[in-house]
C-alpha cells in the first residue's frame, strides 16, 4: 500500500485537453538580423486560440528597419512563407543601431527599441560523443566556445541537421491507370521505366530555444554545451549525418526575453511551478501603451560550424529504417492494387510476368520515393 | 430543585434536634497532643460522640489546658487555628470543615431564588452589607451536575465577622500523572467574569467573591474540571488534572476556551497535540500544522506547498517559534508533513491578529510551539508506526521531581520504498526526512528553573535524476526563569537557529555544481512580568537578534566542471526591540491589552551596495554609485513603533466584543519565483535598496458561549493593509544574483475577511464548523512600465481563496471507538492562464493572461477516520491506539497546479494533483 502512496506522493500529473478560457488577439514579432549579408527576415503573426493549430500570419503589414546612420531597409511579404523579407541584402554592422517599424493593415503601428550587434564569437569546437542520458544511449553534439576576447557572455543556438537516406526499395516505374471501367472495374496499368533514385537528403531545422551563458562559468568559456541528442536507434543515423550549428551572440535583454519565453514553455516543475505571466519584449504599440505586443527584434552576430559523422564511427549497429517496409507482391491489375497505388501511396519497384500473369512488387512511398518525405537534391555543401 | 428541598428538610430536622444543649463543665489539658487524640479524649470525658473525618484532623498538634470550661469553650480553643467549625447537637458533636451551621435561617432564605442574591454578583454588590453579614447557605446549592464532577471544597474558615467580600484563591495546577505544572490553563468562574491563566509553573491566583464559586478549568488536552469552591478567606488550593488521554470525548481543537470570550486577544488559538489525535490523517501523520489549516483564517495554497497563509498574509509572514527559537521551514517534503513532532509537543499557540508585543519580525502571525516538560517521576513514552514514518518519543526523569529529558525522533522509510519501484524516474528519486528533538528541563529550586532545547530536522529528495535537494533546520535554545515573588518574574532566553539547503546537480556536462544557502539567526531576549495590582499586569522586555545569511555559494563538482566558484556576498542585519505590555483590567467588563514595541533594524556590512538613479528601472545601466561598507558598518537603518492593542468588552456573562489594532514590521523577506513556497527559496534581509514590509491590521470579533461552554460561537472580521511587499518580475533570476534588487518589485497588499466558527465541545459528537470569506490582493504599481504588474491594478494573490468551509467532527460510539470526519471546501486558487498561442523559434509558445486572472477548479475533500483505543486495563505494557484513516474518500482529483509545456513543438496542458484518489492508512500508536 505504501507503494501506492508514494506513487501518488510524487505527484499525479496528467494531461488534460487544453481549453480556451479567454482569448486575446496579440501581434507577435520575431526577427533576428545578423552580420551575414543576406535578405534579412521579419516574421509577423497573431496569436491563435489554444484549441486551434498552426500559425496565423499577419498579412499586408508595412515593415521597415531604420539604422541610426539614416539607412532605411524596406521589407516585402513573401507570398509563399508569409514572412517579410528585405528588398535588398544587407548586414547588421557594429556600432550601428537598428529600429524596427511595423504598420499593420488594421492601422496600428509598432516600434521596437533600437538594437545593436555585438562582436561575433566563433565556435571553437563542435564535436560528438557517445553518451547515455536518462537510460538511453545516443550521440550528443557538443559546442565549445572559447570566446577569448571576453565579449558576449550570452549565446543562442540554432542548428540544421541534414542526413542521407538510402531507400530500401527505390521505385523503378511511374504508373498510370488507363481505361478504367466503372462496371467491370477493370483497367490497364501503364508503366514507365525511370532512373532509380537510391539516395535522398533530408534537412530539418531546430525547434525551440537553446541558450547558454558563460557568465557563471570560469574563463568566460562555453564547454560541452549539448546542442542535439540523437538516440542510437534513430533512423537518421543510418547513413551519413551532418549538423550545422549556428551561434548567435545575444544582448542581455534578448537573452532574458528568450530565456523567459523558454521558461514559460517549461513551467512544469512538478510541485512548484514558476510564476507565468505576460512577457514584454522590446516592441510596443505607438498609440496605446497598454496594448499587448509580444516579440523581440534582435540584432546579433552569428557564427557557424558544421560536422559530419556516421553511425559506424561510434561502433554502433545499423539503426532500423524509418518505417517497416512492407514489400508486397500483388497479382494485377486488381481492385486492391489500384487502391494501394492510388490511395495508400505504394510505389512499384519491380514487375515480372510469370505464366502470363503480371506480378507487381510494391512498397510504401517512405521506402521507395525520396520526394514523398525527403529531397532527391544533394545539398551544395554535402561532403561524403 | 428536588435535591435542594431535601437538603433543607434535613437542615430543618437538624434544628429540631438541637433542643438539648450540652452544658457540661470540663477540665482537660493537652501537651503536644495530636488533634485527633485530643478529640478522642474529649469524647471520653464528656461522653459525647464526635462526628468528623479523620483527615481533617491530621497534622494538628494541641498544647492547651482548660480548667472548668464548658465544651463549647474547649472546642473553640482547640479548633482555634484550624479550619474546623463544630456543631453540638445533644450528645453528639459534629465537626465541620470550614462551615458554620446556623441555628436559624436568614430572613428571605426561601426566596433567594427569586432574589438570586447569592449568585448574581451585581445584586450582591448592591446588597453588600447584607451579603457581608448574611450567613452563606450556599453549599447546598452546588448543583448536582457540578457536584458530580468533584466534591465541593471550602477555603478558609467562615468567620461571621468577616468584613471582606472577596478573597484570593491561589495554587498550583499540575498534571495528575506526571506532576508537571500545567501552563496556560484557564481557570474561570462559570457565571462571572473572573478569569486567570496559569503561568509556566502552573501557578494561578484568582480573586473570588465570598461564598460559592463555580470554577471551571480549560486547556485542550486536559480533562475539564468543574470545581465548586466556597471561599471564606484567602487560601490555596492545588488542582491535579488528568490528561485527556483515554477519553475521546474531548474537543478536537479549541481556542483558549474561556479565553474565547474572556481574554483580550483577538484571533488566538491553541491546539493541543494530544487532542488532535482523532482527526483523520494523511499518510498516518498526526500534524499540528495541518490541523491549523482547518481553522478559519489559516490556509495553504494547496497540498504540497510548504507555506501557510494567515489572514491574507504571505507565507513568509509567519513566525514559527519552537521553544523560543525560530524555525524557518517547519515542514518536511514540500509541505506534505510538518516537521513538528506531535508526541513531544505540548501545544501550538497561534496568534492570527493580536500578536503579543514580545514577538516581532513577521507581519501576519505567530505560531508558538512549545515542547512538553518531561515527566520527572517515571519513564514514559509514546510512539507510532505509520506507512511513511516511525516515531518514538520518551520522557526520562533525570533527577526525580526536579529534572527530566524529553527526546523524540521521527524518520521515514520512504527511500527504501522508492528504490523498489519500477518507474525509472521514481527509482532514481530519493525522498527521506527525519527530525529529532531533545529538551531538558530542570527546576533548580523554587525560584529558578532552566530549560534547554535542541532540535534538528533534515530533508533530502530528488525530483529529477540529476539533482538532489537537501535542507535542514538546526535549533538550540536555553531559557532561564526566575521568580522574584508571586507577582514578578523574569525570563532570559537565548536562541540560535540555522536553516540551510543545498542542491547537488550532477549531469553529464561541465555544469556539475553544488549550491548552498545558509541562514543564521541568533537572539537573546529578556522578559519581565510584573503584576502591579489587580488592575495592571505589566510585561516588558527587550530582545535583539543577529541575522547572518550566505545567500548562495556555488562550487564546481568534479574535475571537468567549469562552474565558477561563486558566492553572493554575505548579508548581516541586527534587529532589536524594546517592548512593554499592560494587561489593564479597567472594569469587570472592560479588559485592555495595550502593547507597544519599538523595533529597530540595522543592515550591517561588510557589503557592497549599489545606488540607482531614481525614476529609472533598477538595472546594471542605472547604477549611480557603488558604496562599500566595512565589517559591521551600518548600511541603512529602519525602525518604527509597532502598536499591539486589543481589548475585550463583556456584553454579558458569555458574550463579549473584542477589537484589536496591530502594527507589524518585517525586515526579512522570502523570495520565491514559484507560486508557492518551496524549500529552496531565499530569505533576503532588508538593505539599502529593499525596505522592510509593514502591515496595519484591524480586527474585531464577537464571541459567545452557550451552556457551560458546550457551544462556542465566534464571528471575527479583519482588514489588513500591507506596504512594501516583495514581489519580482516575471522570469526573475533570484539565485546567485548579485543585483537582486534589479529583479524585485515592492508593492502594496490588502486583505480582509469575515470568519465564522461554531464549536461543540461536549457530548458524543464534538467538533467545529468554520466558514471564512476573505480576499487577499496585491498591487504592483511602479512608476515605470517594467515595474508594473497587471497595469498597476490590484490583483488576487496566489493564495486568495474567497470561500473556505471546513468541518471537523468526532463521534464517540463508546469508550474505545470513535469515528471522525473532515470536510473541506475552498474556492480554487488563482492562476495565470494561457490566453492564446503562437509560433516562435519554430515552436508553439503560449501567451499568458494578466497575473492570477483566472482560477483553478474549486477544492473539496472528505476524509474519514476511525479511532480504536486499546483496552482500558490498568496494568498493561502500553496503551495502544489505532487510527484508520481514509484521506480524500471521494477521490476528488483536486488540481494543485495547472501548467503548460512545449512538447514536440506543441503545447500540452497538465494538471498536477497530489492526492487524487482515496488514501487509506493505518497508524499504530502506543503510549507507556
Amino acid at each position: 500500500m505504501s507503494y501506492l502512496i508514494l506513487l501518488l506522493l510524487v505527484g499525479c500529473t496528467e494531461p488534460f485537453p487544453i481549453q480556451d478560457i479567454a482569448f486575446e488577439d496579440i501581434l507577435i514579432v520575431e526577427s533576428t538580423i545578423t552580420n551575414e549579408r543576406k535578405h534579412q527576415l521579419v516574421k509577423l503573426s497573431r496569436t491563435i486560440s489554444l484549441e486551434s493549430f498552426g500559425q496565423k500570419i499577419e498579412d499586408n503589414a508595412t515593415v521597415k528597419i531604420k539604422s541610426d546612420n539614416g539607412v532605411i531597409f524596406n521589407f516585402t511579404q513573401d507570398t509563399e512563407s508569409g514572412n517579410y523579407i528585405s528588398d535588398e541584402e544587407f548586414q547588421a554592422e557594429q556600432n550601428v543601431s537598428y529600429t524596427l517599424y511595423i504598420n499593420t493593415s488594421d492601422g496600428n503601428s509598432y516600434t521596437s527599441k533600437p538594437v545593436q550587434i555585438k562582436a561575433a564569437v566563433p565556435i571553437t569546437r563542435l564535436y560528438t560523443e557517445l553518451i547515455s542520458e536518462n537510460g538511453k544511449q545516443g550521440i550528443e553534439v557538443f559546442v565549445d566556445t572559447d570566446n577569448a576576447n571576453g565579449n558576449g557572455q550570452y549565446f543562442r543556438y540554432e542548428y540544421e541537421e541534414t542526413y542521407k537516406v538510402q531507400l530500401p526499395n527505390p521505385k523503378t516505374f511511374d504508373w498510370e491507370i488507363v481505361n478504367y471501367n466503372n462496371f467491370t472495374r477493370t483497367y490497364q496499368l501503364e508503366l514507365t521505366q525511370i532512373d532509380q533514385e537510391f539516395i535522398c537528403y533530408s534537412s530539418v531545422g531546430s525547434q525551440g530555444i537553446l541558450q547558454a551563458s558563460s557568465s557563471n562559468l570560469s574563463e568566460n568559456k562555453i564547454r560541452r554545451f549539448p546542442v542535439r541528442f540523437i538516440d542510437t536507434e534513430d533512423p537518421i543515423l543510418r547513413e551519413r549525418y551532418s549538423i550545422l550549428v549556428k551561434q548567435y551572440v545575444q544582448s542581455l535583454e534578448a537573452y532574458s526575453f528568450f530565456a523567459i519565453l523558454e521558461n514559460l514553455g517549461n513551467a512544469g516543475s512538478l510541485l512548484s511551478p514558476g510564476q507565468p505571466g505576460y512577457v514584454t519584449g522590446n516592441i510596443s504599440s505607438d498609440a496605446n501603451t497598454e496594448e499587448k505586443v509580444l516579440g523581440f527584434f534582435e540584432a546579433s552576430s552569428v557564427s557557424s560550424q558544421r560536422i559530419y559523422f556516421n553511425y559506424n564511427d561510434f561502433g554502433l549497429e545499423l539503426p532500423p529504417y524509418f518505417v517497416e517496409c512492407e514489400v508486397e507482391v500483388v497479382e494485377g491489375p486488381t481492385e486492391s492494387l489500384k487502391r494501394k497505388l492510388e490511395f495508400e501511396g505504394f510505389q512499384i519497384f519491380f514487375y515480372e510476368e510469370i505464366d502470363l500473369k503480371a506480378f507487381y512488387h510494391i512498397a510504401q512511398s517512405e521506402c521507395s520515393e525520396c520526394t514523398s518525405f525527403s529531397s532527391n537534391i544533394k545539398p551544395d555543401f554535402w561532403e561524403d | 430543585m428536588k435535591a435542594k428541598l431535601l437538603v433543607i428538610l434535613f437542615l430543618l430536622l437538624s434544628f429540631y434536634q438541637m433542643a438539648g444543649q450540652n452544658d457540661q463543665i470540663i477540665s482537660i489539658s493537652f501537651h503536644n497532643t495530636p488533634l485527633k487524640e485530643a478529640i478522642l479524649q474529649l469524647e471520653e470525658q464528656t461522653k459525647t460522640t464526635f462526628f468528623f473525618k479523620e483527615t481533617w484532623l491530621n497534622n494538628q498538634i494541641i498544647t492547651k489546658s482548660f480548667n472548668q470550661q464548658n465544651l463549647r469553650h474547649v472546642l473553640d480553643g482547640i479548633l482555634e487555628n484550624t479550619t474546623i467549625n463544630y456543631f453540638i447537637k445533644g450528645e453528639s458533636v459534629i465537626l465541620l470543615n470550614n462551615t458554620i451551621v446556623y441555628p436559624e435561617l436568614p430572613p428571605g432564605y426561601f426566596y433567594n431564588d427569586e432574589l438570586g442574591w447569592q449568585t448574581d454578583r451585581a445584586s450582591q454588590k448592591a446588597e453588600e452589607n447584607q451579603a457581608r453579614s448574611a450567613p452563606i447557605f450556599q453549599e447546598q446549592f452546588a448543583s448536582p451536575a457540578a457536584a458530580q464532577k468533584r466534591s465541593i471544597i471550602t477555603i478558609g474558615k467562615q468567620n461571621p465577622n468577616s468584613q471582606k467580600t472577596s478573597f484570593t484563591l491561589s495554587g498550583y495546577i499540575t498534571n495528575q500523572v506526571t506532576s508537571e505544572p500545567i501552563q496556560n490553563l484557564s481557570l474561570s468562574i462559570i457565571n462571572g467574569s473572573k478569569y486567570t491563566i496559569t503561568d509556566e509553573n502552573g501557578y494561578y491566583s484568582i480573586e473570588l467573591p465570598q461564598g460559592i464559586n463555580k470554577l471551571e478549568t480549560n486547556l485542550m488536552g486536559f480533562r475539564k474540571i468543574y470545581q465548586t469552591v466556597i471561599i471564606y478567606g484567602n487560601g490555596t488550593f492545588n488542582f491535579e488534572i488528568a490528561e485527556n488521554v483515554e477519553a475521546l470525548e474531548e474537543v478536537v481543537v479549541e481556542s483558549n476556551r474561556d479565553a474565547n470570550v474572556k481574554a483580550a486577544t483577538v484571533g488566538a488559538v491553541v491546539i493541543n497535540s494530544e487532542s488532535i489525535k482523532t482527526i483523520p490523517l494523511v499518510l498516518g501523520e498526526r500534524d499540528l500544522l495541518k490541523v491549523a489549516t482547518t481553522l478559519p483564517g489559516i490556509k495553504t495554497v494547496g497540498e504540497g506547498s510548504s507555506g501557510l497563509n494567515v489572514r491574507g498574509g504571505r507565507a513568509d509572514q509567519n513566525l514559527f517559534i519552537l521553544d523560543d527559537a525560530v524555525v524557518f521551514n517547519p515542514v518536511h517534503f514540500l509541505g506534505l508533513f510538518s516537521a513538528i513532532n506531535p508526541f513531544t509537543t505540548q501545544n501550538l499557540e497561534i496568534y492570527k491578529a493580536s500578536i503579543p508585543a514580545e514577538f516581532g519580525g513577521r507581519l501576519s502571525s505567530v505560531f508558538d510551539i512549545e515542547t512538553k516538560s518531561g515527566n520527572t517521576e517515571k519513564l514514559s513514552g509514546e510512539g507510532s508506526i505509520g506507512p511513511i514514518t516511525a516515531n518514538l518519543a520518551l520522557e526520562i526523569p533525570v533527577v526525580v521531581n526536579k529534572s527530566s529529558l524529553v527526546a523524540g525522533v521521527r524518520a521515514t522509510y520512504a527511500d527504501y520504498i522508492l528504490r523498489s519501484l519500477d518507474d525509472e524516474q521514481l527509482k532514481n528519486s530519493e525522498a527521506s526526512f527525519y527530525d529529532a528533538i531533545l529538551k531538558y528541563s530542570h527546576d533548580v529550586n523554587e525560584k529558578n528553573s532552566v530549560a534547554a532545547t535542541l532540535y534538528y530536522s533534515k530533508d533530502k529528495f530528488s525530483i529529477t535524476s540529476d539533482s538532489l535537494f537537501g535542507y535542514s533546520n538546526r535549533l538550540a535554545s536555553v531559557k532561564w526563569s526566575h521568580t522574584f515573588s508571586q507577582k514578578s518574574r523574569a525570563t532570559l532566553i537565548f536562541g540560535s537557529t540555522q536553516y540551510k539547503y543545498d542542491i547537488a546537480y550532477e549531469a553529464d556536462a561541465n555544469t556539475n555544481f553544488d549550491f548552498r544557502y545558509v541562514l543564521n539567526d541568533n537572539q537573546f531576549k529578556l522578559n519581565l512580568d510584573n503584576k502591579l495590582n489587580d488592575q495592571h499586569k505589566l510585561s516588558y522586555g527587550l530582545s535583539s537578534k543577529l541575522y547572518v545569511t550566505d545567500p548562495g555559494t556555488v562550487k564546481p563538482v568534479g574535475d571537468s566542471s567549469e562552474v565558477e566558484e561563486k558566492s553572493v556576498q554575505r548579508e548581516k542585519g541586527l534587529e532589536s526591540a524594546l517592548y512593554a505590555t499592560d494587561l489593564f483590567n479597567v472594569s469587570d467588563k472592560l479588559l485592555l491589552d495595550i502593547g507597544l514595541r519599538y523595533s529597530f533594524y540595522a543592515a550591517l556590512g561588510k557589503s557592497t551596495q549599489k545606488v540607482y538613479e531614481e525614476g529609472e528601472p533598477k538595472s546594471e545601466n542605472s547604477v549611480k554609485e557603488i558604496r562599500n561598507y566595512t565589517n559591521n558598518e551600518i548600511i541603512k537603518t529602519y525602525g518604527g513603533l509597532e502598536y499591539r492593542i486589543s481589548g475585550r468588552y463583556l456584553l454579558g456573562n458569555d458574550l463579549s466584543l473584542k477589537a484589536g489594532f496591530n502594527r507589524t514590521i518585517q525586515y526579512l523577506h522570502l523570495l520565491t519565483t514559484n507560486t508557492t513556497q518551496s524549500p529552496t527559496d531565499i530569505w533576503k534581509l532588508s538593505d539599502l535598496n529593499i525596505a522592510p514590509q509593514r502591515a496595519d491590521n484591524f480586527s474585531v470579533g464577537l464571541f459567545k458561549n452557550y451552556g457551560e461552554n458546550d457551544f462556542e460561537i465566534s464571528i471575527e472580521s479583519y482588514y489588513k493593509k500591507m506596504n512594501d511587499l516583495l514581489d519580482y518580475k516575471i522570469g526573475a533570476q533570484l539565485i546567485l544574483n548579485d543585483n537582486l534588487e534589479t529583479e524585485l518589485l515592492q508593492g502594496e497588499g490588502k486583505a480582509y475577511g469575515v470568519e465564522l466558527l461554531v464549536k461543540k465541545n461536549k457530548g458524543r459528537l464534538v467538533g467545529y464548523v468554520g466558514y471564512t470569506y476573505s480576499r487577499a490582493l496585491i498591487k504592483l504599481d511602479g512608476e515605470i512600465e517594467e515595474e508594473q504588474v497587471n497595469n498597476g491594478d490590484y490583483f488576487s494573490a496566489n493564495f486568495d481563496k474567497p470561500h473556505d468551509f471546513s468541518f471537523v467532527g468526532n463521534y464517540r460510539f463508546n469508550k474505545r471507538i470513535s469515528a471522525s470526519v473532515n470536510v473541506t471546501y475552498q474556492t480554487g486558487r488563482p492562476i495565470t492562464y494561457p490566453i492564446g498561442k503562437f509560433v516562435f523559434a519554430n515552436e508553439d509558445q503560449v501567451v499568458y493572461s494578466d497575473r492570477n486572472k483566472y482560477r483553478i477548479p474549486d477544492y473539496y475533500r472528505l476524509d474519514i477516520g476511525m479511532n480504536i483505543e486499546g483496552n482500558h486495563k490498568k496494568k498493561k505494557l502500553a496503551h495502544s491506539f489505532v487510527n484508520i484513516s481514509v484521506y480524500n474518500v471521494l477521490g476528488r482529483n483536486n488540481p494543485y497546479s495547472v501548467f503548460f509545456v512545449n512538447k514536440n513543438g506543441g503545447i500540452k496542458a497538465y494538471q498536477t494533483s497530489i492526492f487524487s484518489i482515496p488514501i487509506p492508512t493505518i497508524t499504530y500508536n502506543f503510549k507507556f
